[in-house]
């Protein structure tokens, strides 16, 4: 029988992936995308790359807070990123439409939502006196990442962020379509990459794949919204998925631990 | 409905769920193997699924039966009760005649119901196994107040004007927040009102009071704003 593994030494020689960065690229990409995305609909394909951040940094909280072993399943932690931040996104969404002020609608949702996840870690943490140290930063981080998810895949889908675009969205049912493939992206990569192998960087890379294939999702429901244009959408969602979910099975080949077993192989028997 | 009443009900709505989740017998994977009592899945997932279920027939019975509201918190309960004792049948059914092993509680020596002896029967190495009467029982009462939760969010966010299709998204994402809080304080599986577990209620219902307060403060004061 023949061990080899690669993935000791990998991880030795792998720098550290800041969680701070995460943040700040999920944060800033994810707001860019939904501004620019929301200018035009022939824009509405940028929103793509909100999608990917949020997912990034949400699934990277999840598997944050995970990791501490938190006994009710990772799914959990991912639902709760979506739905914690419904109620503020539809607050914050309707508030920027009823006040006149749509530009800021997301940030407010955004702000709504990192506060509810906020509220969530605290209970958790000194209520229910979860022993995770993180617990309270990556609640709210989850959230936070939920509710850009939501926004990035309204703007990606019917070109714009405002309470219309959710109205649009909930009277077709879409949503709820959003709510469980957006829970999906975040909650999937950890889910499968946990055990004693786990390597940050590998995970995230699974994080990018299920990111691309909600683009492609989101590019065949926008169809119905915007028409022809979105096939542009569906196109960069395919080849983004293609890219990364190649990179990944291939990382996860590189590192694999090969066991084989039956016959013993040739050079042993020499 | 002023908003006063529409958050104080949305709060009960919350502390209804979480005390819902804390009946429902979860086994989480060890129940999938056949290690533990409780159905072989996570809190939220069953939690959702029947408060889901629950959810759909109240949006029915609300928006066609022209019936009052009550009415339709009842036809909540019970579709969700429906749902979760479909689950727990079907789950048995499999533990009995196709695992092989009889529906015991480890938690307690006789079972509170049916005061049948539960210890001799529990193999060893393991938690349990299936739904004992104690657990189905417990069950079925937790989707029942659950479906009626859940369809109380989903009636006070449409009687305060809300799109019924945003309600129902939010009330799913309500419903949600609150099955995660009462996952968290169970941390794992729970066999039902007789599991030791369940004394740990009270925090939930506080950290539900302080969540569910907050996203109905903040949807309910959007809509009024």
């Amino acid at each position: 029988m023949t061990v080899s593994c690669a993935a000791g030494k990998e991880v030795k020689e792998e720098k550290k992936i800041n969680n701070n960065l995460i943040a700040a690229i999920g944060v800033i990409v994810s707001f860019i995308a939904i501004y620019i995305a929301s200018i035009s609909v022939f824009l509405a394909f940028l929103g793509a790359a909100g999608i990917l951040a949020a997912n990034l940094w949400g699934a990277n909280g999840v598997r944050t807070v995970a990791k501490y072993g938190i006994g009710t399943g990772v799914p959990s932690v991912g639902m709760l990123a979506l739905g914690g931040a419904v109620g503020a996104v539809f607050a914050g969404l309707y508030i920027g439409k009823m006040l006149g002020i749509e530009v800021a609608a997301p940030i407010l949702a955004f702000i709504l939502s990192m506060i509810t996840g906020l509220l969530i870690g605290i209970c958790a943490r000194y209520i229910l006196k979860m022993n995770i140290p993180v617990m309270v930063r990556c609640m709210t981080e989850i959230c936070g990442a939920g509710a850009l998810l939501f926004m990035s895949q309204f703007v990606t889908i019917t070109g714009s962020y405002g309470y219309a675009a959710l109205e649009k969205l909930a009277e077709v049912g879409v949503v709820l379509f959003i709510f469980i493939i957006g829970a999906l992206g975040m909650l999937h990569p950890y889910n499968a990459c946990l055990g004693a192998d786990e390597r940050h960087g590998r995970t995230l890379k699974l994080a990018l794949a299920t990111g691309s294939a909600q683009i492609i999702l989101a590019g065949i429901v926008s169809i119905y919204f915007l028409g022809s244009v979105s096939i542009l959408t569906l196109l960069i969602g395919a080849v983004a998925w293609v890219v990364t979910y190649r990179d990944f099975v291939k990382t996860s080949f590189k590192e694999g631990i090969v066991v084989s077993t039956g016959l013993i192989p040739e050079v042993e028997k020499k | 409905m002023d908003p006063i009443t529409a958050i104080v009900l949305l709060i009960i709505a919350g502390i209804l769920i979480v005390i819902a989740v804390h009946h429902i017998p979860v086994g989480g994977a060890p129940a999938a193997m056949a290690m533990a009592t409780g159905v072989g899945t996570g809190t939220v997932q069953l939690a959702t699924g029947a408060g889901l279920t629950g959810l759909v027939s109240a949006g029915y019975m609300y928006h066609f039966a022209g019936v009052d509201p009550y009415i339709v918190l009842l036809s909540g309960g019970i579709g969700s009760t429906l749902m979760i004792g479909i689950t727990m049948l079907i789950g048995n059914v499999i533990y009995i005649f196709g695992v092989g092993v009889p529906p015991v509680s480890a938690k307690v020596k006789f079972d509170p119901i049916t005061k049948d002896r539960q210890d001799i029967y529990v193999s060893p190495g393991t938690e349990g196994h299936g739904i004992p009467t104690v657990s189905f029982v417990s069950g079925i009462i937790g989707g029942f107040i659950g479906g009626v939760g859940g369809s109380l969010t989903y009636v006070v966010l449409n009687e305060v004007g809300i799109n019924p299709a945003i309600s129902a998204f939010i009330a799913i994402g309500f419903f949600i927040a609150n099955a995660v809080i009462a996952a968290y304080n169970i941390a794992g599986t729970i066999e039902g009102f007789h599991d030791p577990k369940f004394k740990r209620l009270p925090k939930a219902i506080l950290s539900s009071l302080i969540v569910s307060g907050f996203i109905a403060a903040v949807v309910i004061g959007g809509v009024f704003l």
